[in-house]
């Protein structure tokens, strides 16, 4: 028992050790940040401290309810949207094979075209609404889930589907409760790419005919001559990004935690 | 089989056929590996009896896994029949359970013991399937480790637990595909004696594929002798030696060495 107790400690150690360095490495990033700020060698760069000061202004003031929370709803709502598509679409296209010769052509077409590409199109077929925005993000996060989900049921083992079959378990059954748990490890890939994916869309897609959000909120400011402003937004994109990341890994710690162990990864 | 040398009283010595495979064939469909299609059963016919212990032996290759494919229901024979109490298989049956080879594809990594054998009894109220979780357990001497993952286990304790979920389901028939091929030696050995221990309190009739000549008459009523693919019965083995059979002296008799070398004859001349 002394011996686990005394591996876990070093665990721990090591865990500390590796997060000093990245506390470290961080600030002496930021650090560089307000130095080459203020010397002001770089044109509109403004240092640290300010961007930070408009970014507390940004999340404490009326720009938290007008263009923070819009813009983290909107990503929320689109990366759900369009995952649950892609695990659903995903799970059928990669169990059921005989589908793929009829939508792989469709699927492969429909993922190549570059988003950015399609929102103008969008905003004038269904208008500059949240709505809108939503079904981009939505339709950014669909494609790297659904391929991963697909690659994933399609390569679980067949030995699993033997199992569960000679248990007496029914088709549908066999998709929810082996199929579904045994891509798992994929589905995460997709889903953290994913998320990126939204993130990025929701900014470029609240830079076009938009009057609300954080995209729209940076665009403004830059052309305000704002830069406060526009740092300050940046740095809310950035925050918002690793909030969600942090969500993300959680969610994705307790989900897989059999994978991690059954892989000694979660061991140490 | 001598009916002086019977242990225990099942239908064996009554030799009812409950389960019939009569002039089964398989052929794999032509590939991209070959053109004509593989033949991997012709023409095999035999039965076992309520009760029966069957073993199936043959060279590697021989068509042995497809055979239990098609009696598990998980496959569809290219002709001939599958009867189990008569009625003919055509899906999965719910009198029937299966423990595969490889316990690392058989159980599911991301469900805990407990999780893994209750498997497949979704339709039983809570109360009933957790009564045969812990029964089923308890037969494989495994209770205690009801919360652990498959993968915290040893390779003999896993197959313990695909024995166990065989057990929940509460068959009449068991197909074992050389069950203990992926665990040591001594694991094996334990475990061979732990299946006929549970076969005489359950009075399965049990068909059971291996390759190992010595464990399949250690355990058989019969062995049946597999030709090469395509594959069909030889010839029919009664193992005459008293049970409950032990490790060191069943192994040790006289006769066990007479059927040893009449089935390694038998399969050195296959094909």
């Amino acid at each position: 028992m002394s011996r686990v107790q005394g591996r876990s400690r070093r665990v721990r150690q090591a865990r500390g050790a590796r997060r000093a360095v990245g506390v470290l490495t961080s600030l002496a990033v930021l650090g560089m940040w307000e130095a080459v700020g203020r010397s002001g060698s770089v044109m509109f760069l403004e240092p640290f401290s300010v961007a930070a000061r408009g970014a507390w202004d940004l999340v404490s003031g009326p720009g938290l309810r007008q263009d923070v929370l819009p813009s983290a709803t909107r990503t929320v709502i689109g990366f759900f949207v369009g995952s649950s598509l892609g695990v659903a679409a995903g799970l059928l296209l990669g169990h059921f094979r005989a589908l793929d010769p009829w939508v792989r052509p469709v699927l492969e077409f429909l993922r190549a075209v570059p988003l950015p590409a399609v929102l103008p199109v969008a905003v004038l077929a269904f208008g500059p609404n949240s709505g809108t925005r939503v079904g981009l993000i939505a339709l950014g996060a669909v494609w790297p889930v659904l391929l991963n989900t697909m690659d994933g049921a399609r390569t679980v083992d067949a030995g699993f589907v033997d199992a569960a079959r000679a248990a007496h378990v029914g088709r549908w059954r066999v998709v929810s409760r082996v199929i579904w748990p045994a891509c798992l490890p994929q589905v995460f890939a997709g889903l953290r790419i994913a998320l990126g994916i939204s993130l990025i869309m929701m900014v470029i897609s609240e830079m076009v005919a938009s009057t609300s959000g954080l995209g729209f909120f940076v665009l403004q400011a830059q052309r305000a001559y704002a830069f406060q402003d526009m740092y300050a937004g940046i740095l809310v994109l950035g925050l918002l990004g690793g909030l969600f990341t942090l969500l993300f890994t959680v969610v994705e710690y307790h989900m897989l935690a059999w994978y991690e162990g059954q892989k000694g990864i979660g061991r140490g | 089989m001598a009916e002086g040398d019977l242990s225990r009283d099942t239908g064996a010595a009554s030799g009812r056929s409950v389960l019939e495979v009569d002039r089964l064939a398989k052929v794999y469909a032509a590939s991209r590996s070959s053109a004509t299609g593989t033949e991997a059963i012709a023409d095999l016919t035999f039965s076992a009896a309520l009760g029966e212990f069957v073993v199936l032996v043959g060279p590697s290759g021989c068509g042995k896994t497809t055979l239990l494919r098609c009696l598990a229901g998980l496959d569809r024979p290219s002709s001939g029949a599958i009867r189990l109490d008569g009625r003919a298989v055509q899906d999965v049956q719910h009198s029937l359970a299966v423990v595969f080879q490889e316990y690392t594809r058989s159980l599911f990594p991301w469900l805990s013991v407990r999780r893994n054998v209750e498997f497949g009894l979704h339709a039983l109220p809570r109360r009933e399937r957790a009564a045969r979780v812990a029964d089923s357990l308890g037969y494989v001497g495994l209770t205690e480790f009801a919360d652990h993952y498959p993968w915290q286990l040893s390779g003999g304790m896993q197959q313990r637990v695909a024995i166990a979920r065989a057990i929940a389901s509460r068959p009449s028939y068991l197909l074992m595909d050389e069950p203990f091929a992926s665990v040591d030696a001594q694991t094996r050995a334990q475990l061979e004696s732990m299946v006929l221990d549970l076969w005489r309190e359950f009075g399965w009739t049990v068909l059971l594929v291996t390759h190992d000549i010595d464990e399949a008459i250690f355990m058989a009523d019969r062995v049946l002798v597999l030709s090469r693919r395509p594959s069909r019965v030889l010839r029919t083995v009664t193992v005459d030696l008293d049970r409950p059979r032990d490790q060191v002296e069943t192994r040790a008799l006289p006769e066990f060495q007479q059927y040893r070398k009449e089935i390694f004859g038998l399969i050195g001349t296959a094909g």
